[in-house]
């Protein structure tokens, strides 16, 4: 390596390989690791309850054996790398299977054979069965049937990787397709029960918690020739980039999915559309201050607050009000003073940066919330009692109080929050926003009121989440000081994060993402935050820019 | 060219900036004549950008005052300091990196744009009829630095030379009184040194732009300045036109040292 190269590279220090069988070993390790863990943790016993093809495949099987595939495929990469040529890589796949069935194998004997409980819980006969795949549990056919099974898995994650790129890809497409199709059972079960000329269809497809093994078969053909066409498609198009339509068919998408879903399916669904409606109202807002103006704000879960409470004061129908106004006179209210919060809030933070901002705004955030549940404020916001008996929206007469009414309210809200961003961002305003985050210093010399612009930032952005608390109180019909914890400042801040900073559909993504996808997979349970925190993790390794990043973070703008 | 009148632009008086124990500007006076190009030179540490940064309000000047035609700026926040017409550009070019070039500029134009903000929410003709000047006003000015295709490219993505040029587009776009370049010429090739040369001329005769800079690039000084200040561990050590500076024994021994006793005819070298 030249002395150039390894400046350049400085902070990717490349480790010096070994043979091929070695690195293939390592990662074969590192997959049985992952896969020992997960089952120590206990999410296998619990996972293994839930299935995702019918009778075939349970949730914690589908998670095995993705490991088992992921890893032998970057098994055979390793190999590769390291200097194995033509079908040789295929064989270190498997190497690396087998180390990952092995490990299973002596964990499932040092389980049977050493009480481990006391250390770790989930070490319990449970997991044995479990493990031994129908085989009697402990027997020499189930160790073998373990590890024979990693060897497979592994052969088949290293054919995957040596097979070329046009071949490969449409079989993990399908294999995808069909694990998702599995995975949001309800989801689909109810599209297709809510258009009458599919509902017949529903029990052939879906079983109880999965889909059906022969419906699984079908659909992974067909998701594997509609992307090998698209393959072909693009390798027909030549290297010549998407045009704007194409680009735009992705967005348009979106856009249907968002209006159309919640009313083919059930009510379940929709309210979960519905809660992502609300963190896509408060993403756009935190947008604005982290987003586009580069202020961290840890607090922001107050405005949310100061909404709900506004609309609760005005509206309930309990003790505590002090007007029974209709929900439409007090949304503008809840906005003004959501507003107003977020004025008084930016003027102690102006002159912090950086992390001191963080620090500052989640203090701030954190007062507001003690006050509201102190005993000074007890007979004006009912302490930790909260408000109850808040009227639910009318319109024309109607109560909105189905949740697919609700998610309509919270999307019409979106839009027109999305819409005044929109045209903020590419205005005087917006622009002075994107210059301080890139360089305050040099944005005021020229000329730019750094006090204006900043305050404006926080005004915009907290009246937007007073929106979306509005909406809040009015969905859930009371408010509690319990509602505004810190951890949702931190969900719409992961949310800004994984979506992409300062892109508008990057927050629609990252909030169906971090909100609509863990709250869809309830069996998950408590290990949901271990796999939303892995999959952070894995994301700033693999994706910093977020999955929908702005324009700005890609590579180059597309001409206007 | 414009006619020279004696009035200074920018005018500082007894600048003092005391960093700690350290004395990194003592007792400056620097008068900028309008319509001229005024250098400043001095070996590395003689407080030249620091004297950039005071006049600029980047960092408070310790004591001292400085007035734009007449009026006084020491003590005003950066933003003010630009409203009353200063711009500057960076030793180490500080761009915004994530926007592309027009928009860059544009930020220059924030001062001049007047229409509010709930306007360009409303979308009204007033407000889409300023952007639209705004965006031709900012092509202009990209094409007038050389770089006109180069509009919708992302900062970062650009080439040295041309993020120089965009930087002073960006600032030329506050459309100041006094143009600010901190070693404009650092890290250019001859060749690019004499196409900065042309540009830094046609700022002067066609904008009507006063320019300050500072440079260690003697081709570029000699070949532009009508007046050379000579800085040295803080304080002004001479002043007078290129000839002058030249020809002044105390600049050589502090400064240019054995170069330019080797570079004997200054003014060939200048004129290349």
């Amino acid at each position: 390596m030249s002395t150039f190269d390894i400046v350049t590279s400085s902070f990717q220090v490349r480790r010096r390989s070994g043979s091929p069988a070695t690195e293939a070993g390592r990662v074969g390790f590192y997959t049985g690791l992952s896969a020992v863990a997960f089952c120590l943790v206990g999410a296998y016993v619990l996972m293994d309850k839930r299935a995702v093809i019918e009778d075939t495949l349970t949730l914690s099987q589908t998670f095995l054996a993705l490991t088992g595939i992921v890893g032998s495929w970057f098994a055979a990469r390793a190999g590769k790398r390291s200097g194995a040529v033509g079908l040789a890589p295929i064989g270190y796949g498997a190497l690396g299977g087998l180390i990952a069935g092995l490990m299973l194998a002596v964990l499932v004997l040092l389980v049977a054979n050493l009480n481990l409980r006391p250390v770790l819980v989930a070490a319990s006969p449970m997991l044995l069965k479990a493990l031994s795949f129908g085989a009697k549990a402990q027997s020499f056919q189930g160790i073998v049937t373990l590890i024979g099974l990693g060897a497979v898995l592994g052969v088949l994650g290293g054919f995957l990787f040596a097979l070329p790129k046009t071949l490969g890809r449409p079989l993990m497409v399908a294999g995808a397709t069909v694990i998702a199709a599995g995975l949001f059972r309800d989801v689909f079960a109810s599209i297709l029960l809510n258009i009458p000329v599919l509902a017949d269809l529903e029990p052939v497809v879906f079983g109880q918690a999965g889909i059906m093994p022969g419906a699984a078969i079908v659909i992974f053909i067909a998701a594997a020739v509609l992307d090998a066409i698209r393959e072909k498609r693009k390798i027909a198009r030549a290297g010549r980039p998407r045009t704007v339509a194409e680009r735009r068919m992705g967005l348009v998408a979106l856009v249907a999915g968002i209006l159309v879903v919640p009313l083919i399916t059930n009510d379940f669904v929709a309210q979960v559309a519905m809660l992502v409606g609300l963190y896509v109202l408060m993403g756009m807002g935190l947008n604005i201050e982290l987003g586009l103006a580069g202020l961290v704000d840890l607090g922001f879960v107050a405005f949310f607050a100061v909404g709900a409470y506004t609309v609760a004061l005005l509206t309930s129908t309990g003790p505590e009000a002090i007007a029974h106004w209709s929900f439409w006179a007090a949304l503008p209210m809840a906005i003004l003073f959501a507003a107003i919060s977020g004025l008084i809030f930016g003027l102690p933070v102006l002159r912090v940066r950086g992390d001191y901002l963080a620090m500052a705004t989640l203090g701030l955030g954190e007062i507001v919330r003690v006050l509201v549940v102190s005993e000074a404020m007890k007979p004006v916001l009912g302490g930790s009692q909260g408000i109850i008996e808040i009227a639910r929206p009318t319109l024309f007469g109607h109560v909105l109080n189905t949740p697919v009414e609700l998610y309509y309210l919270a999307l019409v809200l979106a839009a027109c929050v999305g819409f005044v961003s929109w045209r903020l961002q590419h205005s005087r305003t917006g622009r002075a926003w994107l210059a301080i985050r890139e360089d305050e210093d040099v944005a005021q010399a020229l000329g730019i009121d750094l006090v204006a612009v900043k305050l404006l930032a926080y005004t915009v952005g907290a009246a937007f989440a007073g929106a979306a608390g509005a909406v809040f109180a009015a969905l859930v019909g009371s408010v509690y000081p319990h509602s505004f914890q810190l951890v949702i400042s931190i969900n719409v801040l992961a949310i800004l994060v994984i979506g992409g900073l300062g892109s508008l559909p990057g927050v629609v993504v990252g909030s169906l993402a971090l909100i609509g996808m863990p709250e869809l997979l309830r069996e998950f349970g408590e290990y949901r935050y271990l796999f939303y925190g892995l999959a952070l993790v894995v994301m700033m390794h693999v994706k910093a820019e977020g999955l929908w990043p702005a324009a700005s973070t890609r590579e180059k703008k597309d001409a206007r | 060219m414009r006619a020279e009148v004696p009035t200074p632009v920018l005018s500082a008086r007894n600048l003092v900036k005391r960093f700690g124990g350290v004395l990194a500007v003592r007792d400056v006076n620097l008068d900028v004549m309008k319509g001229s190009v005024h250098a400043i030179i001095g070996p590395n540490g003689a407080g030249k950008t620091t004297v950039f940064n005071c006049i600029t309000s980047f960092i408070p000047p310790t004591s001292g005052t400085v007035h734009i035609e007449g009026e006084r700026i020491d003590g005003l926040p950066a933003h003010k300091v630009a409203a009353h017409g200063v711009a500057r550009t960076y030793q180490n070019v500080r761009l915004f990196a994530g926007m592309t070039a027009v928009e860059n500029v544009l930020v220059g134009e924030h001062r001049r744009l007047r229409v509010p903000f709930w306007e360009a929410i409303l979308t009204t003709p007033r407000f889409r009829h300023e952007e639209a000047e705004a965006r031709d006003r900012a092509h202009q000015m990209l094409k007038f630095v050389g770089i006109p295709d180069r509009a919708e490219d992302l900062a970062r993505s650009m080439p040295y030379g041309d993020q120089r040029r965009l930087e002073i587009a960006r600032a030329l776009a506050t459309r100041p009184r006094i143009l600010m370049l901190d070693e404009p010429a650092a890290g250019m090739n001859p060749s690019e040194g004499k196409a900065l040369v042309d540009l830094i001329e046609r700022i002067r005769s066609e904008m009507g732009v006063t320019v300050l800079l500072i440079e260690h690039h003697m081709k570029v000084v000699m070949a532009i300045a009508d007046r050379i200040t000579v800085f040295d561990r803080g304080a002004v050590l001479a002043e007078g036109d290129p000839a002058e500076i030249r020809a002044d024994e105390r600049v050589i021994a502090a400064y240019l040292g054995a170069r330019a006793a080797a570079t004997t005819d200054s003014r060939e070298v200048a004129s290349a």
